[in-house]
């Protein structure tokens, strides 16, 4: 469980500092807007994760091939884990601005943006066949929560620590991805 | 209500200008100038849209705001000379800020406000049937950049230091001859 607290705290980093950069633009936050903003992103990154899941099926052949499937289920992660390093390393400081926009669409299109990586890590625990169930539920709890913190941080402080952020889930994820590898590969 | 709203404004805005001197434009974020104001971070929102728009009500408070009284008596040498005068003690807030350069440039900020500036006097004083072919708008945004462009020489002391006064004259000579005044050209009719 562990594991995967870990992992979906990784894959929320970049819904985090997204929404912290929303939560710095907003004139006034109450519970609804929150919520709303924060179920819609739960909902989003858990059926992308089963997504990724169900897409994984189809590929999982034979018992020769399953160092590679696990292989690949740890590269995915690792990659993940470097590509939300660098943004960290390499994206230009946020500008605030006062948004008055609140629209659930635009927001949703957001969701699906950020949520792409947990389609891939849907895919790697296809790939690793554990139970989705945990994770599923995992992704949700921590997705809602994180978007929740992140606007109520980006509200009253700003956006100004996106890049450490970035970075520790990036590293976070990173380090994740060589353990996999160690376990599921390496000591195997 | 109103004096309240005003004060707030001016507070965010002299805040901005205060960690200007002492930290690059692009590194100050908002909460930092709602916490020298003593205010909760989406106060600013109330007054700003983000610190470009903080920067620019500088601009247009100093220069067009300072000046009103002289567009309403028709006296553009006193305006001109206020707000010189308003530059020269913030001539080091003026030098720093001419660094915040791109989409939203201080340049810019200073010609648009002199743009306001002129265009208020040209609406009010403009005389009648003088060349009625130039819209105010073309001729406030002519003498903008001409204006910019000394204002910009003032606070840099590009070509030396000069004083307020000097200022003033280079301007109004420049604003008051054209350059067929100065060469001895053949002129167009």
């Amino acid at each position: 469980m562990l594991k995967e607290i870990m992992i979906f705290f990784g894959l929320s980093i970049d819904s985090f500092v997204l929404m912290m950069n929303k939560g710095a633009q907003l004139r006034n936050m109450n519970m609804k807007k929150i919520s709303t903003y924060a179920l819609e992103f739960a909902f989003v990154a858990m059926g992308m994760f089963m997504f990724g899941f169900l897409c994984s099926k189809p590929f999982i052949v034979s018992i020769a091939r399953v160092k590679i499937e696990i292989a690949i289920a740890c590269l995915i992660i690792l990659i993940i884990g470097t590509v939300i390093a660098t943004k960290a390393v390499l994206n230009k400081d946020f500008e605030e601005r006062l948004d008055t926009s609140f629209d659930c669409k635009v927001l949703l299109k957001q969701a699906l943006f950020t949520s792409i990586d947990v389609f891939f890590v849907g895919v790697a625990y296809g790939f690793l066949e554990v139970h989705a169930i945990n994770a599923l539920i995992i992704s949700f709890v921590i997705t809602f929560l994180a978007v929740s913190t992140a606007l109520l941080i980006g509200y009253n402080c700003g956006a100004k620590y996106q890049r450490i952020i970035r970075l520790v889930g990036g590293i976070l994820m990173i380090v994740f991805g060589i353990y996999l590898i160690t376990t599921y590969i390496v000591m195997r | 209500m109103e004096y309240h709203k005003n004060l707030m404004k001016i507070s965010l805005a002299e805040n901005l200008r205060s960690l200007m001197l002492r930290h690059m434009f692009e590194k100050i974020t908002i909460k930092q100038i709602c916490d020298a104001t003593g205010v909760i971070r989406a106060t600013f929102y109330n007054y700003f849209s983000d610190k470009y728009d903080c920067l620019n009500w500088i601009v247009y408070h100093d220069i067009v705001e300072n000046t009103k009284d002289y567009v309403e008596s028709g006296d553009f040498e006193k305006a001109l000379t206020a707000a010189l005068e308003v530059l020269i003690q913030n001539k080091q807030f003026y030098r720093i800020a001419y660094h915040v350069t791109g989409q939203n440039s201080f340049e810019d900020m200073i010609r648009d406000n002199l743009r306001i500036l002129v265009m208020k006097f040209l609406e009010k004083y403009r005389k009648e049937n003088f060349l009625p072919q130039y819209s105010n708008e073309l001729l406030s945004r002519y003498d903008a950049e001409s204006l910019a462009f000394n204002i910009r020489m003032f606070v840099n002391e590009i070509g030396g230091a000069k004083s307020v006064e000097e200022t003033k004259q280079m301007t109004l000579d420049l604003m008051k001859n054209s350059f067929f005044d100065f060469a001895d050209v053949k002129e167009v009719k």
